[in-house]
């Protein structure tokens, strides 16, 4: 069986938006990032790899299996992991059984080893504490972890994450990242996300998505490369025109055209993801 | 600690020949003394693997009320925690179903006109079935689509439990309260309904769909009521339940052709 995910042409519109324009690559073992600004089509293309959206034209090739066929869907399913966006929980259910629950739905039928299974991803998810306790008490923190336990249920070849870090404070997205470097062991592991940081943490690949389009596909350094000369410093504000913002020691910093007079410095991933979706990103901050 | 257990009994103790008095109070001693609980020699293996059993009993699944329902009546525990997380399953739907119906069936036993009872009775399944699947009565739904498990084979389940258990309901006041138009009239259009819902929901979202099946039962209620008694029961007369029956099929149909619709998440 083949170890790798094609996306070949994928298509998908809603009404007159395209989400997903064309977007072809392929994913291999390890970490793939996906950035993006809110609406660039990422949360469609996850769903369309998870099986739970179909694309209105494209091909979808899972492990050589083709999740279009009813007959192979199901096969696919078995192979991967999936953290949506927004998880939903049955609020009064303890974190053990809302595992319990969803290791059913992997077809694992045998009440002794499942519960085995479900032990096993709640100390890997470091929830062991919080087992027993009903999801409506868990915070935030402990909810994304508990979503991240159950898409790791099965031990799946494929492990789709949606905004993994998504509201988690500094220090638990620190942990996170941590938790979600250790999986990729001998695993496809794909995550979308808006902080560039998070990429350069853990992302051996990124994809730029932009407009259902895709825009970049190489490492964090490449994609750091792209603003190489184009990232300055300057004391006096620019122009509007420049994408510019004020640093935490009063300065300004920018990417793009060089104002006259600005300092040239070395460009961060955040800097090159700057260059290929410009303003957006700022809108993107803003909603 | 001014006293310490004699060597001999936490040899008894731990060979089990010590009665219950000795054993607890060895164990309340022992609970707050260091020193004796040293003289206790333990087995790293048996240490482990009773911690692993106590952990296996306090750390493990528990069953809601539901659920214990469900087992006792002989559905075994994996299907039954399929069915307990549908809202329309719950003891609050359930109870709020009884209390719904007695009302309409005492309501219709004064055959002050509107046969509210019959009106209703076939709703109940349909908005039960709303619920059983889908984005807006399962809050887990995208992470379900996303599973091995069919989803037609969940819906079917859930649409089989709620559906029974609403013709139950339906059934036990009809019977208490004694329809004066006949036992069950409303049997085949609950049913009926039902399908049509399924069959819209390859369309639609199932909730969207069991409320437009909701709202053209209720026009053709209005329609059909007799202005100045409100009678309903042509709706439930012969020829009407044979139309039923046809519905039903075309239903069935539509649902065979193009159920493989809720094997994707936007239903």
């Amino acid at each position: 069986m083949s170890n790798e995910v094609h996306i070949d042409d994928l298509r998908l519109k809603y009404g007159s938006v395209r989400a997903l324009d064309g977007v072809t690559f392929t994913l291999g073992s390890g970490i793939t990032g996906i950035l993006g600004p809110n609406g660039a089509g990422k949360t469609t293309l996850l769903r369309c790899i998870a099986t739970v959206l179909a694309a209105d034209s494209g091909k979808l090739d899972i492990f050589g299996l083709d999740p279009d066929r009813p007959s192979q869907r199901t096969d696919v399913r078995r192979l991967l992991g999936y953290m949506p966006q927004e998880p939903g929980f049955y609020q009064s259910f303890t974190c053990f059984d809302f595992l319990d629950y969803i290791a059913i739905l992997k077809e694992q039928v045998d009440p002794t080893a499942r519960h085995e299974e479900v032990r096993r991803v709640i100390e890997r998810t470091g929830l062991s504490e919080k087992s027993q306790t009903k999801i409506k008490k868990l915070s935030g923190g402990m909810r994304r972890r508990l979503a991240l336990a159950q898409s790791l249920l099965g031990d799946p070849r494929l492990l789709i994450l949606d905004e993994p870090t998504a509201g988690l404070d500094p220090e638990q997205r620190f942990r996170f990242r941590e938790m979600v470097s250790g999986l990729a062991v001998d695993r496809v592991v794909f995550l979308s996300t808006h902080q560039t940081e998070d990429v350069a943490a853990i992302c051996d690949r990124v994809l730029v998505m932009h407009s259902g389009q895709m825009r970049f596909d190489g490492t964090p350094r490449d994609l750091a490369r792209l603003a190489e000369g184009r990232v300055w410093l300057t004391d006096v504000r620019p122009s509007d025109a420049h994408i510019h913002w004020r640093t935490a020691e009063g300065v300004f910093r920018g990417v793009g055209d060089v104002p006259q007079g600005a300092e040239i410095i070395a460009p961060t991933l955040e800097d090159g993801y700057l260059m290929i979706v410009g303003a957006a990103a700022f809108e993107d901050e803003a909603a | 600690m001014s006293w310490h257990l004699e060597a001999e009994t936490v040899v008894r103790y731990q060979k089990g020949q010590t009665d219950r008095v000795a054993s607890a109070s060895v164990e309340a001693h022992m609970g707050s003394c260091r020193d004796c609980r040293r003289l206790v020699v333990t087995d790293p293996g048996w240490t482990e693997s009773s911690w692993s059993a106590l952990s296996r009993v306090v750390d493990g699944p528990n069953l809601s009320g539901v659920e214990r329902l469900l087992t006792a009546a002989g559905v075994k525990h994996n299907t039954a925690r399929l069915l307990a997380v549908t809202p329309s399953m719950k003891p609050a739907w359930l109870l709020s179903m009884v209390l719904l119906m007695a009302f309409a069936a005492v309501a219709s036993s004064s055959r002050s006109g509107f046969n509210l009872f019959l009106a209703l009775a076939p709703l109940l399944p349909v908005l039960g079935v709303g619920l059983a699947y889908g984005r807006v009565g399962d809050s887990a739904h995208e992470v379900t689509v996303s599973s091995p498990f069919d989803p037609v084979r969940l819906l079917l389940l859930r649409t089989g439990a709620v559906t029974l258990t609403t013709l139950l309901v339906a059934g036990t006041v009809d019977l208490v309260a004694g329809s004066a138009s006949g036992f069950g009239l409303w049997l085949l259009p609950s049913l009926t309904l039902t399908v049509v819902t399924l069959a819209l929901g390859t369309r639609m979202t199932l909730w969207l769909a069991a409320l437009a099946t909701t709202g053209f039962w209720a026009l053709l209620v209005a329609a059909v009521a007799a202005p100045s008694s409100g009678v309903i029961e042509p709706i439930f007369a012969s020829f009407a339940q044979l139309a039923s029956l046809a519905v039903l099929g075309v239903g069935a149909l539509i649902f065979s052709a193009r159920h493989d619709n809720y094997r994707r998440a936007e239903i």
